[in-house]
């Protein structure tokens, strides 16, 4: 019955069409949602073997693929925390049912909790950077934790460790036994004075006075104070000094010996125990000098984000200038974006087309690099859906037609009974 | 695109900076011009102020020095003529006293004389300038000779006479007086008189030591004279011996006695105020080497100062027509280079 | 990508590119004429779509040249004050020409008392003579007051500049709080740079600095010396604001960073800066000029003492014609009495105007007859006058705090105590010069390079319009397809 296909195959036609044409409204709807990926109408023809004196038209079939691996364009916005991918790679996020989805879709805003939280409501995923890189399962969502900045919370970091690189003057005269600081005595000589600040166990800034002392040629004494103990005239202070170290240089180059102490540990007042190396301290005729100093730890006070470096490292800031990493943004990618299951909310969940997800961060092999202050746009390109809408109606037309044509012949048919 | 040229900041700093160094060497170099002197001259002299504090305490210091001498070389001069006065009424008296052996009413004649003679002297050695008496060595403030008439010396030789004799001038037993007891007395008692310390008390109000001229700071000149010194002395004793001795009552021995005493003292007296004449002159002429040295001292402190302190006038006119020229070159420069603006092409 | 929505969005950032920069050069001319403003620039990053986006922004800026720009600064600091100071000195020498200063007023008080002495009884010169004692005392004391207000005006400055310093370091640890916490590239943090360098070349006038900028973005500020001003948290100069300044003694001890510098430690101290020239002027020149006044006024009170005239003589000696506070008793010879040349006075028994006898002079014996050279009272008095006009060119002693030598004559001493405030003077008045002329040079090529070209500003711009021009029109050329493409639906 050929007049029975040619409407039959005519019928799939249009419903191939419409489709696509629903297809294209999807399409031009989601025109300007970030991190949407157009979905292009494919078809693949069927056909009826069977007698070779008689054709059986067949049909046509229609496959809906969505272009998940195409790279939306890119628009700069105001926010650092607007994020885009550029190349290959899925932001992890978390639905509220504690199921792990991937995304393009990079428009974050810190919810209640401190959470990054995406349009659809999905939480963005990191490693806590405490946990160290290293920590990274490749193959599974185990480790990852919402990035979360917990403004209210206040967090202190007490020094373990500092740096104290200097040059003490060979040409200071050497002070006698009874007068150097560690003998914290009111008649005190010292040839060069610093002072460093530390932070306690609760995130109180101790100010260190580091004193050094030539007690004989290529010999010196570092010793250090606690700042709070000072006295009217400087020395002497309240209590003798934290700690004391030798440090003996060589004649020859002015550096330290390799035998002499390189580095000087201090009891921090309410604190952990600092160590402070000095292994870069030169003894030149110059005069003193410091070169750099610094010790670790922080002031206790709220964190606030600041950076979401390119290579997904997520900075926050306490209130004394502090900047630390806090979180590390990872990226997701399967084998076949392409065949990646479209959820709501612009995610993906992994299928076994796509093939079995891996977890990396942003610009090793294979990973994209995440772009902070910028969206990805949708892929969907009005331009092309309008062809591809007016192309449809065309295509719906002619099949109409020739679904009509069927029907005549069909009258004809039928009418020659009479 | 990287900024090459020089900033729009660095330019108007560099002209800004540029024309106001030019405005202030302008300034001072109009100051050096109007002054011929460095426009801050302690500033160039820099460690070598202090000399030329020195150079210029000294040059004013060399003035007044000058004019001070011509004041001292005034006194001296007045001394030289005073002296002079005495010498020639000395010589006028000797004249006289000689003569007053031959004349008829020479005894009345001379003893007038003497008291005129007497007066002449006084007016000459109680000289003075303004109001230092010259001949009272340090009792500047004093008539160095006290009148005689009336005065103590006049008492005090009545009384040796009275003491010697036994009898005052005006007695009739004057005539018994002998040469040779005139002589005694006039080289004994009478004499003692006008030795120290009685003529600082009878006649003299004035010291042996003169006051002194400091010159220069370094020496000290005597310039003057004084009553005190033997030649007026002994002319003042000549003069009160006759005027005492002379009324009459001597007889003629005694009275030639008399003459010939006064005149060998009036002569001796004579060659003394020449000797002082001749002092006072030689130290006269030392004032002038010394105020002298002062003058060339003081052309070449000027000239010192001048070398130290001023400025070439022509150098600092060449270098104002220099600083106009430049700074009329810097105010144009900068007009044009700031019309030289992309903006006023646009 | 191609299709017409992706050219819409390349254009439309083109556009965004382009204003963005034309933002950045508006600001480069508006604050051309800010010295303390870098050149901004802007970076441009290409994404893998093709479309073009602000990248991190840059300042034109070279840390050696500004801290070249801030130890010239210092030195400049620390010269102007020390030689405002040094000229407040020098103007009680005066021109040499005047005859005002102290060595001049002797050489006309002995030049006087050398008239007197050859007219010792004239009153005349008596008087004149006492005229010229009685400047040199209101010279000596009119110094002497000079130097008390430098000194405590030098005073005043190191109070404001340690005041200034506090405040601008507290007003830096916000800035470099930002800076060590900030993004790298964000205008806001070039601005805060900016800020630093404002905040740094104040400072640097000041006092004299060195720099250490650290890893994270901080800085640190150390004094020239060496010790420490700021490092994460200022750190505290204290002074005794209102501590007296007494005369002979340095004035009150600064504290920074704990450390107490009053001049026991000086290579801890600061070289440069306003605050170090004002507290070398406070405890140094102007004490050791102070000392040498002082020095002047004893001398001339030794001179003109009167001594025991009997045979035997048994009293001590007492102060004649110049009197001080510890009259009548004599100074001893070398040594220093601080604050004596504020106190010198004529003893009004010699001053006519106060009933006194200025023949006094001549005769001695203000302090009794037992003083009296001239018992006699003779006018033509001249030994005393003599010997006095003579002190004034014998050697004497003096203390080795004034820093002349110790044996000169009075007049010898004057002078080179006119000598050293000048030789002072015409040093700091060099190094100004020099300093400045630095600060100047380095200003200028710290500026030319990060400083605006308004002719570059404005190339730039001409540029910007051109490329905004065409991705305008790209704009309304997609727009025009688009209507085609809407038509076509029609």
């Amino acid at each position: 019955m050929s007049l029975y296909g040619v409407m039959r195959t005519s019928t799939s036609g249009m419903n191939a069409q419409s489709s696509r044409i629903s297809a294209v409204a999807e399409n031009v709807a989601n025109a300007n949602t970030n991190g949407y990926k157009a979905v292009r109408t494919e078809f693949a023809s069927y056909f009826i073997s069977g007698n070779v004196s008689q054709y059986n038209s067949g049909y046509v079939d229609v496959n809906m693929h969505r272009m998940v691996g195409n790279q939306g364009t890119l628009a700069a916005t105001t926010s650092i925390t607007d994020l885009a991918i550029q190349g290959d790679g899925f932001f992890v996020v978390r639905n509220s049912n504690g199921e792990n989805m991937l995304t393009r879709a990079g428009s974050y805003q810190t919810n209640a909790d401190g959470q990054l939280e995406n349009t659809a409501g999905h939480l963005l995923m990191g490693y806590p950077v405490s946990t160290g890189n290293g920590a990274v399962v490749v193959n599974g969502f185990a480790g990852l934790e919402p990035v979360t900045f917990d403004s209210v919370a206040l967090s202190a970091q007490p020094s373990t460790s500092g740096l104290l690189q200097a040059n003490l003057p060979a040409n200071a005269t050497a002070v006698v036994p009874a007068n150097v600081p560690s003998a914290n005595s009111a008649g005190t000589e010292f040839a060069a004075k610093t002072s460093m600040v530390a932070y306690g166990n609760l995130g109180e800034e101790v100010m260190l006075d580091v004193y050094m002392t030539k007690t004989s040629p290529l010999q010196w004494e570092v010793s250090v104070f606690d700042r709070a103990g000072v006295g009217v005239n400087g020395f002497p202070y309240a209590t003798g000094p934290i700690s004391t170290a030798a440090l003996s240089f060589d004649p020859a180059n002015g550096h330290l010996l390799p035998t002499s102490s390189n580095s000087i540990t201090v009891a921090v007042p309410n604190g952990q125990s600092l160590t402070i190396d000095l292994a870069k301290t030169s003894q030149l005729a110059v005069g003193f000098s410091v070169q750099d100093a610094d010790i670790n730890g922080n002031k206790a006070s709220a964190a606030d984000l600041v950076e979401i470096a390119n290579d997904g490292t997520v900075y926050v800031a306490f209130e004394d200038g502090t900047r630390l990493p806090r979180y590390r943004i990872p990226l997701a990618t399967v084998p076949s974006p392409d065949n990646l299951d479209a959820l709501s909310g612009n995610a993906f969940g992994v299928t076994t087309r796509s093939g079995d997800f891996r977890i990396g961060f942003s610009g090793e092999g294979g990973f994209g690099s995440i772009a902070s202050g910028v969206l990805e746009q949708s892929t969907a390109d009005i331009a092309s859906e309008f062809t591809d809408m007016i192309d449809a109606q065309r295509g719906y037309t002619a099949n109409s037609k020739v679904f009509q044509t069927g029907a005549e012949l069909m009258d004809i048919l039928v009418n020659l009974k009479r | 695109m990287r900024s090459v040229g020089p900033s729009f900041l660095s330019f108007q700093m560099h002209a800004q900076e540029a024309t106001r160094q030019s405005q202030t060497a302008l300034a001072k170099a109009q100051i050096e011009l109007s002054t011929q002197r460095h426009s801050d001259v302690s500033l160039q002299l820099s460690s070598q102020t202090g000399r030329n504090i020195r150079w210029h305490a000294e040059l004013e210091n060399a003035i007044a020095s000058i004019d001070s001498g011509n004041l001292h070389q005034t006194r001296a001069e007045v001394t030289q003529a005073s002296l002079k006065a005495a010498t020639s009424l000395a010589s006028d008296f000797l004249q006289q006293l000689v003569g007053s052996r031959s004349a008829e009413n020479g005894r009345a004649l001379i003893q007038q004389q003497a008291k005129n003679v007497m007066s002449s002297l006084q007016d000459i050695l109680n000289v003075d300038v303004n109001g230092t008496f010259l001949f009272a060595g340090r009792n500047q403030l004093q008539t160095p000779l006290q009148a005689y008439s009336g005065g103590p010396a006049e008492v005090q030789t009545q009384a040796v006479f009275q003491l010697q004799f036994g009898i005052s001038t005006t007695d009739p037993l004057v005539q018994t007086i002998t040469a040779a007891q005139i002589d005694a007395f006039l080289n004994g008692n009478f004499r003692d008189i006008f030795e120290s310390p009685n003529w600082e008390t009878t006649v003299s109000n004035a010291t042996n030591e003169n006051v002194l001229a400091r010159f220069g700071r370094r020496e000290s000149i005597d310039l003057l004279s004084n009553v005190n010194e033997k030649p007026i002395r002994e002319f003042y004793q000549a003069i009160v011996a006759v005027i005492e001795l002379s009324e009459g009552r001597l007889n003629d021995d005694s009275f030639e006695k008399l003459v010939d005493i006064s005149a060998a003292k009036v002569s001796s007296a004579m060659q003394g105020l020449v000797d002082i004449q001749a002092r006072v002159g030689m130290n006269q002429k030392a004032l002038q080497n010394a105020t002298d040295q002062m003058k060339s001292r003081k052309i070449w402190l000027n000239d010192a100062i001048s070398k130290t302190e001023s400025v070439d006038t022509y150098e600092v006119a060449t270098r104002i027509n220099q600083l106009t020229t430049q700074l009329e070159a810097s105010y144009s420069v900068t007009s044009r280079i700031s019309r030289i603006s992309l903006l006023n092409y646009l | 990508m191609t299709g017409l929505a992706s050219a819409l969005s390349s254009a439309l950032s083109g556009l965004l590119v382009t204003s963005g920069q034309s933002a950045v050069v508006s600001r480069n001319v508006t604050r051309a004429s800010d010295e303390d403003y870098s050149r901004r620039d802007v970076g441009l990053t290409v994404n893998r779509d093709g479309t073009a986006q602000l990248g991190s922004y840059t300042r034109s800026e070279d840390k050696t040249l500004l801290d070249k720009v801030l130890t010239a600064k210092s030195r400049v600091g620390a010269s102007a004050i020390a030689l405002t100071s040094l000229e407040i000195l020098s103007s009680t020498i005066g021109d040499p020409q005047d005859g005002s200063s102290i060595a001049a007023t002797l050489h006309q008080l002995q030049q006087s008392l050398s008239d007197f002495h050859d007219n010792p009884s004239s009153r005349i010169f008596a008087t004149e003579a006492l005229t010229a004692a009685r400047s040199i005392a209101s010279r000596l004391n009119a110094a002497a007051a000079d130097v008390a207000k430098v000194r405590s005006e030098a005073h005043a400055e190191a109070k404001s500049s340690v005041q200034k310093i506090n405040a601008l370091l507290t007003e830096l640890k916000p800035v470099d709080q930002a800076i060590r916490s900030g993004v790298p590239g964000t205008e806001a943090y070039l601005d805060k740079l900016d800020q630093r360098d404002g905040i740094l070349k104040l400072l640097s006038v000041e006092i004299g600095l060195r720099t250490v900028y650290k890893s994270d973005g901080g800085t640190a500020i150390y004094t020239d010396g060496g010790l420490t001003l700021f490092d994460v948290v200022p750190r505290s100069i204290e002074f005794n604001l209102d501590a007296p300044i007494v005369s002979g003694l340095a004035g009150p001890s600064l504290s920074v960073d704990a450390v107490q510098l009053n001049g026991g430690s000086p290579e801890l101290a600061a070289k440069h800066g306003r605050l170090a020239g004002a507290l070398k002027v406070r405890d140094g020149i102007t004490l050791t000029y102070e000392a040498q006044l002082d020095e002047t006024a004893r001398s001339l009170i030794n001179l003109f003492a009167e001594t025991d005239q009997s045979a035997t003589p048994v009293l001590a000696p007492k102060t004649g014609l110049f009197k001080y506070a510890g009259s009548p008793a004599v100074p001893a010879a070398a040594i220093l009495v601080p604050g004596l040349a504020g106190q010198i006075h004529i003893n009004p028994l010699f001053d006519e105007r106060s009933g006194g006898n200025p023949m006094l002079l001549r005769d001695g014996g203000s302090n009794g007859m037992a003083f009296n050279s001239n018992p006699a009272g003779t006018s033509g008095y001249q030994q005393r006058l003599a010997e006095m006009t003579a002190a004034f060119d014998k050697p004497s002693s003096y203390n080795p705090a004034a820093q002349l030598g110790t044996t000169l004559s009075i007049k010898q001493f004057a002078e080179a105590s006119a000598s050293t405030v000048e030789t002072e003077r015409s040093t700091a008045s060099r190094l100004l010069n020099e300093a400045q002329a630095t600060s100047q040079r380095w200003s200028e090529v710290l500026l030319s390079k990060s400083g605006v070209n308004l002719d570059n500003e404005m190339a730039s711009l001409l540029a910007l319009e051109k490329s905004y021009q065409a991705s305008a029109k790209v704009m309304t050329t997609i727009d025009q397809m688009f209507g085609i493409l809407v038509g076509i639906v029609n």
